[in-house]
């Protein structure tokens, strides 16, 4: 197989799906949307490279998370929304269950958002989540059980954790 | 309850306990996915290329830029009739670029990358980096660079302390990732801009997975920073060993409990180039503390050699990686395999 038709079956496998978690992470259809093919472009320059690591798409996804929150580059993307739809973007078709969760993720803060997205999500242990971020484990523990402590009005699961951690708390005491 | 209350044991499993959760964020990400308009693999190259064209021209424009820049310097010199060069009132030799400022009698060690530093390399021996004499005036070029790995400098499994307790493997295909962007930490004693703080050019990272007693540590890292030449690296080195001095006064909250804990910074050896460390945070019954960006237990282990500074980071829940016996022999071994940048193995 040619290094090209790699690289092509890489970014046919991998890249709807790369939008779907940039997506869940920033909040931003059209953010998510330009960040991933950003980050395809660089790693189809890299590509000799970025193959040979364990986790391309880990790589990828730093790449486009990166680039999603870059200010300069939301607000050019801000611009180009505005002259193609108008509105703020939201994935057509959800339902009402899923624009709530949307919602209720938006409202937590970013690195809390990302940690409950690679660990919920995408299905990275904590270690790998440390290494993807560049975070101690024991912040991105933290940053995990605030996610949740914060999403707990709005998923009923983590509610039962709250109520749980009150009782172990009472337990303590 | 306390505000800073965290739930840690309930990833002590590693494992997910909402599926309706899950599914529900699943479910959204497939149809942000299903309905994103993604370009064509065509356009993806495009855009690749147009990049790279971007960067080309931007670089070409900085060359000609500085060699403007260094031409215009070289005119301020003034050419003496012995053929001697003298610096300008007010210019002192630090201050000077070091191909400018050599003597002509001085010989200069040259150890020219096996690859081109631009291009993805994994270099396996030491010989391919060749020490030679140049010209006197030619700049010195690093020994080891962010671009190339040299899969010798990095440890075994069984190399690393704790390998009987912890089983380390390392994940992938031994492939250290590559990076010259700072990111938020390496080691306990500094949490931010550390690459520029140290003033290195990048690192290269390795994560070795603990396969045995994850509840207590889930991974240990070796990092190498890469610097332009050995001084800067010595200056880096010289920078680690000042975190530890000024993070040994500083003030920890728990973040269960909100006490400060108490905080106790210990050198555990040193050697000539290297240096280890081990940062423990305690609650007042003793136990280990829960700080937002520390474990309550790091060893670290630094080591220099030429141009590179290797740092070894094992942190834990647990007072098991605490043992310092071990300590010198660690340096040691971290500093022998780095031989391959120095090119004296």
């Amino acid at each position: 197989m040619r290094e090209g038709d790699d690289f092509d079956a890489f970014y046919a496998n991998t890249s709807r799906r790369m939008v779907g978690q940039v997506y869940a992470m920033v909040g931003s259809l059209t953010d998510a949307e330009d960040a991933v093919q950003e980050a395809y472009s660089r790693a189809w320059q890299r590509w000799s490279k970025i193959q040979q690591y364990g986790d391309p798409e880990g790589w990828v996804r730093t790449v486009a998370y990166r680039i999603a929150v870059s200010a300069w580059r939301k607000a050019a993307n801000r611009l180009v929304a505005h002259r193609r739809h108008g509105v703020a973007d939201d994935v057509p078709g959800t339902s009402a269950d899923q624009l709530a969760l949307a919602h209720a993720l938006k409202q937590i803060p970013a690195d809390q958002r990302r940690a409950i997205v690679l660990f919920h999500l995408v299905g990275l242990s904590v270690a790998e989540i440390a290494a993807e971020t560049g975070s101690p484990t024991g912040t991105v523990k933290a940053r995990l059980a605030r996610g949740r402590k914060a999403l707990a009005g709005h998923v009923s699961e983590f509610a039962d954790d709250e109520s749980t951690a009150g009782g172990r708390e009472a337990q303590h005491a | 309850m306390p505000e800073q209350f965290e739930q840690f044991e309930q990833f002590a499993d590693e494992t997910s306990d909402t599926p309706q959760f899950d599914n529900q964020l699943a479910g959204l990400a497939t149809m942000a996915g299903g309905a994103a308009q993604m370009k064509t693999m065509d356009a993806i190259r495009k855009r690749g290329a147009q990049r790279a064209m971007r960067h080309k021209t931007v670089g070409a424009v900085l060359s000609v830029g500085i060699l403007g820049a260094l031409a215009l310097g070289a005119v301020q010199f003034t050419q003496q009739g012995d053929g001697r060069r003298v610096l300008p009132a007010g210019r002192t030799a630090s201050n000077v670029p070091a191909s400018l400022s050599s003597s002509p009698a001085a010989s200069v060690s040259v150890t020219a990358p096996a690859t081109p530093s631009n291009s993805a390399a994994t270099v396996n021996s030491p010989s391919a980096t060749s020490s030679t004499s140049g010209d006197p005036g030619a700049p010195v070029i690093p020994g080891g660079d962010v671009d190339t790995v040299v899969r010798n400098t990095w440890p075994a499994v069984d190399q690393l302390p704790f390998h009987t307790r912890y089983a380390w493997s390392v994940k992938g295909n031994w492939l250290p990732v590559q990076s010259t962007q700072d990111r938020q930490w390496f080691y306990s004693c500094r949490s931010s801009d550390t690459l520029s703080h140290l003033g290195a050019n990048g690192y290269q990272s390795l994560v070795y997975k603990a396969t045995a007693h994850t509840a207590e540590t889930e991974s240990a890292e070796v990092v190498q920073f890469f610097f332009k030449d050995d001084a800067a690296a010595e200056r880096g080195l010289e920078r680690i060993q000042a975190d530890f001095t000024a993070c040994s006064g500083k003030s920890y909250g728990d973040m269960e409990t909100n006490e400060t804990l108490k905080n106790t910074v210990t050198k555990t050896a040193s050697t000539a180039d290297g240096v280890a460390y081990l940062h423990t945070l305690r609650r007042a019954d003793g136990t280990g503390g829960s700080a937002a960006n520390t474990d309550s237990d790091s060893h670290m282990y630094f080591v220099r050699s030429s141009n590179v500074v290797s740092m070894l980071y094992i942190g834990s829940s647990a007072t098991a990686i605490d043992a310092t016996t071990q300590d010198a022999a660690t340096l040691s071994g971290l500093a022998a395999l780095l031989c391959a940048y120095s090119g004296t193995c």
